[in-house]
C-alpha cells in the first residue's frame, strides 16, 4: 500500500470515529430536549385538563346551589367534564381514577400505581412513564387532584411519535453531515499530503536514474524540510559514488592507454625486424649495400626493443618491489650515481657538477639511484656535446630538495603536462636514436611515488630544463604538515 | 627484377616510421610496384588529392592527423586504401573498414602477406595483372585458363592458385608454410607435405622440373 493509501485511511478512520462521537454526544443531548420539551407539554396539558375538571365539578355544586357535593355526585361530575375534553393526535385518550378505580373507561397503559390503588396520600406528585405500542412512542401520565374533598388522579396518554420521529430525522442527517465532513476532510488531506509527498517521486525517480549509471543526476529540492534533507544526503551519495566511479574509469583508461601505448612500441620494432628479415630471406641475391643496411636497420630495431624490454623489466619490479625503506645517506648516493654514469657522459663529453649537503632519506636505496640515474639519462639525452649537468641536493623543511639541471634544448610548454605519460616522447625519431623507450618519467614517476615525494618539471626551450624533485627526510614525521618548497 | 613491372602500379606509403617505409618500399619494389613516402597525415591528404596513385597504405598512428582523419577527408576519391596498424582491437578494424578501406593490415606483416593484400586490392579494382607470364606459360586470372605454347593445360583450384603465386613472386625464396598461408589459408598450417605434391604435379603437367627448384630446407622458388 502507497504512504498516500495509508495516510489517507488512516486519517479517514480517526474522522469517522471523533464526528461519529460527537454525533452520538449531540443525539444524546438533543434526545434529552425533546424528551423533556414532550414530558413539559404532556404535563401543562394534563394540568390544565385537572385544573377544567376542577372547574367543571365546582360549576356543578354551584348550579345545584349546593354547599357541598356528596362523592357520587361529584364522581359524575367529574366524569361528565372530563369526558367533554376533546381527544386529538397528542392525547389520546384520558380518564379519571379514584382510590384505584376507574371513574369511566379506564385508560390503556395505566399502572396501579397511577391509580392510585394504595393510599393516595403515599403516592404524591405526578408519575409518568414511557412505552413503545401499535400507536409508536407513548407517554402515559398520572396527576392528582383534589375536587370537593375527593382525591383523583386524572390518567392521560399522549403520543410522542412525532417527537421521537424528528428526533430520528434530526440524528440521520447529523450522522450524514458527519460523513460528509469526514470524508471531505480525509480528501483534503490526502491533496495535502500528496502535494507534500510530491517531492518524493522526484527523489526516486532521480535515484533510479543514479542506479541506472547516470551519476551526473543532482536533486534540487528547495523545501527545507527531511525531505530537501534527504536529497542532500542522496547528492553526497551520488558525488561520492561519481569520483569512485570517475576514478576507476582513469585507472581503467590509463590501464588502457598504457597496453594500447606498448603494443605499439613492441610491434613497430618488429615490423621493420619482421619485414627486412623476410626480404633477405626472400629475395635469391641481395647486393651486399642492401643487405649490409637491411642487417643494421634490424640490428638498431632489435636494441630498442632491448631497452623497451629492460625498462618494462624495471618498472613491473618497482611496482612489485617489497619495499623496505631503510636511511639513506644522500652526499653518498650522489657520489655513486655520479660514478656509476660518467661513461655515459663521457661519451657527449658532458661535465657533471654535482655537490650535495648532509641529508638522509628514508627510501630503497637501489630505487633511489635508479630514480637520479634516470633524471640524468634524460637530462643527457637533451644536452648538446660539450655542456654541463647539475645534480644538487639540500634539506628544506623537513624535505631533500634535490634539482636536476640540464642547459640542453628543453621542453616546449605545450609537451609539459604530457611527459610524464608512459611511452611519451617529445621527439620520437630523436629519442629512438638515443635509445629511448618512453618509459623513464613514468619510472621515476612510481619511484618517487612509492616514497611519498613528487617533482617539478621547469624549462625553457632552448634554455634547458630543471627538475626540483622532494623526497621526505628521514625523521620527518613529527613536521609532516609542512609543505615541500613552502 | 619482375615482369609484373611492365604494369606497375604507383602505390602511397604514408608511414611516419622510418625503418617501416623502407620495408614496405623494398618489399612493394620486389613485387613490381612504384612507391612513394609519405610521414605527415595532412601531406598525404594533398598527395592524394593531387591523384596518380593506384593505391594507398595508409597508416592508423601518425602524428597530427590520423590515418583515421585521413581516411575520413578522402574517401570521397575512389583511391583503394589498405590500412596499416599496430593496434589489434576488432573496433579499429571495423573503423577502419567502416570509413571505406579495402583492408586492414595488423603489423608485424610479412613481406608476402603485404604483397598479396596488395595485389588483391588492386585486382579488385582492375587495377591488377589479369594475365600473368613465363616463358611459354600463360596464365588468366580473369578467365581461370592455363596454356603452354598455346595448348590449354587442365589444373585443380589448388594448383591453379599454387602456380599464381610463383608466378607472382618469381626468382624469390618461397617457404612451404608461406605457400600453405598463401594458397590453402593458414588454418592449414603443418601440413606441407600438401605443397609438395602439390609442386610435383605442376612441375609435370607445365614442364617446370628444372625451373621450380626446390630449396633445401626452405622451399621453393621458380627462377627466371
Amino acid at each position: 500500500m502507497k504512504l498516500w493509501q495509508k495516510i489517507f485511511l488512516g486519517t479517514l478512520a480517526l474522522m469517522v470515529l471523533c464526528t461519529s462521537l460527537l454525533t452520538l454526544l449531540f443525539v444524546r443531548e438533543s434526545w434529552q430536549t425533546v424528551w423533556d420539551e414532550q414530558l413539559d407539554r404532556a404535563l401543562t396539558q394534563q394540568q390544565y385538563l385537572a385544573r377544567l375538571i376542577k372547574t367543571g365539578v365546582v360549576s356543578t355544586r354551584l348550579q345545584n346551589g349546593l354547599m357541598m357535593l356528596d362523592a357520587d355526585a361529584a364522581d359524575a361530575a367529574a366524569v361528565r367534564s372530563a369526558s367533554s375534553q376533546l381527544t386529538d393526535e397528542f392525547l389520546l385518550q384520558l380518564g379519571l381514577y379514584r382510590d384505584g378505580q376507574a371513574l369511566d373507561r379506564p385508560v390503556d397503559g395505566c399502572t396501579d400505581a397511577m391509580a392510585g390503588a394504595q393510599d393516595a396520600a403515599e403516592i404524591p406528585g405526578t408519575l409518568y412513564e414511557f412505552s413503545r405500542g401499535e400507536e409508536g412512542a407513548v407517554l402515559v401520565c398520572s396527576l392528582p387532584f383534589t375536587a370537593e374533598q375527593q382525591a383523583y388522579r386524572l390518567v392521560c396518554r399522549f403520543s410522542v411519535q412525532a417527537g421521537v420521529d424528528r428526533l430520528a430525522g434530526q440524528s440521520l442527517r447529523l450522522v450524514a453531515v458527519s460523513l460528509t465532513v469526514s470524508l471531505a476532510g480525509a480528501g483534503l488531506l490526502v491533496v495535502v499530503v500528496r502535494t507534500m509527498l510530491r517531492p518524493l517521486h522526484t527523489l526516486s525517480r532521480t535515484a533510479r536514474r543514479i542506479a541506472g549509471g547516470d551519476y551526473a543526476q543532482r536533486l534540487e529540492l528547495t523545501s527545507g524540510d527531511e525531505l530537501a534533507g534527504l536529497a542532500q544526503d542522496m547528492n553526497r551519495l551520488a558525488r561520492a559514488v561519481q569520483q569512485r566511479v570517475d576514478q576507476l574509469e582513469n585507472t581503467a583508461e590509463s590501464q588502457k592507454t598504457f597496453t594500447a601505448n606498448m603494443a605499439h612500441e613492441m610491434k613497430t620494432p618488429l615490423t621493420s625486424i619482421l619485414g627486412f628479415a623476410d626480404l633477405l630471406q626472400l629475395q635469391k641475391q641481395v647486393p651486399d649495400e642492401q643487405r649490409m643496411r637491411y642487417a643494421g636497420i634490424i640490428v638498431e630495431e632489435t636494441r630498442r626493443l632491448r631497452s623497451l624490454s629492460g625498462k618494462l623489466m624495471e618498472l613491473l619490479a618497482v611496482e612489485n618491489r617489497n619495499l623496505v625503506l631503510t636511511p639513506v645517506d644522500m652526499p653518498g648516493l650522489f657520489k655513486e650515481v655520479a660514478t656509476a654514469i660518467q661513461p655515459l657522459l663521457a661519451g657527449g663529453r658532458l661535465r657533471l657538477e654535482e655537490y650535495c649537503q648532509p641529508m638522509v632519506v628514508n627510501g630503497d636505496r637501489e630505487l633511489l639511484k635508479s630514480l637520479l640515474y634516470n633524471f640524468l639519462d634524460n637530462a643527457r639525452k637533451a644536452s648538446p656535446a660539450g655542456s654541463r649537468l647539475v645534480l644538487a641536493g639540500r634539506p628544506q623543511n623537513g624535505w631533500a630538495e634535490i634539482c636536476i639541471r640540464d642547459y640542453g634544448r628543453g621542453i616546449p610548454a605545450a609537451e609539459l603536462d604530457k611527459i610524464r605519460q608512459p611511452f611519451y616522447m617529445v621527439d620520437k625519431s630523436r629519442a629512438r636514436k638515443a635509445g629511448g623507450a618512453g618509459l623513464g618519467l613514468a619510472l621515476c614517476e612510481q619511484i618517487v611515488r612509492i616514497h611519498g615525494g613528487r617533482y617539478e618539471v621547469d624549462s625553457r626551450v632552448g634554455q634547458g630544463t630543471l627538475i626540483t624533485l622532494y623526497l621526505p627526510l628521514a625523521g620527518r614525521e613529527e613536521r609532516k604538515e609542512t609543505d615541500p618548497g613552502a | 627484377m619482375n615482369q609484373n613491372a611492365q604494369q606497375s602500379a604507383h602505390i602511397l606509403v604514408v608511414e611516419d616510421e622510418g625503418h617501416i617505409a623502407q620495408m614496405i618500399e623494398a618489399t612493394l619494389q620486389l613485387g613490381g610496384y612504384t612507391c612513394e613516402n609519405c610521414a605527415d597525415g595532412a601531406e598525404a591528404v594533398e598527395k592524394i588529392f593531387a591523384g596518380g596513385y593506384d593505391l594507398i597504405l595508409l597508416d592508423v598512428m601518425l602524428p597530427g592527423l590520423d590515418g583515421f582523419g585521413v581516411m575520413e577527408r578522402v574517401a570521397g576519391l575512389d583511391v583503394p586504401v589498405i590500412f596499416l596498424s599496430a593496434m589489434q582491437q576488432v573496433t579499429d578494424k571495423v573503423r577502419g573498414l567502416q570509413l571505406g578501406a579495402e583492408d586492414y593490415i595488423a603489423k608485424p606483416f610479412e613481406a608476402l602477406e603485404l604483397l598479396a593484400r596488395v595485389e588483391v586490392a588492386l585486382r579488385r579494382r582492375g587495377k591488377g595483372n589479369t594475365v600473368l607470364t613465363y616463358r611459354d606459360i600463360q596464365q588468366d586470372l580473369g578467365s581461370h585458363t592455363v596454356t603452354r605454347a598455346g595448348v590449354p593445360v587442365a589444373l585443380s583450384p589448388k594448383e591453379f592458385e599454387l602456380l599464381r603465386v610463383f608466378l607472382q613472386h618469381q626468382d624469390l625464396a618461397l617457404t612451404r608454410e608461406k605457400l600453405l598461408a598463401l594458397v590453402w589459408g593458414y588454418e592449414f598450417a603443418g601440413e606441407t607435405r600438401t605443397v609438395d605434391i602439390h609442386v610435383q604435379r605442376l612441375r609435370q603437367k607445365l614442364g617446370l622440373a628444372d625451373k621450380l627448384v626446390t630449396l633445401p630446407r626452405v622451399g621453393y622458388r621458380l627462377e627466371k
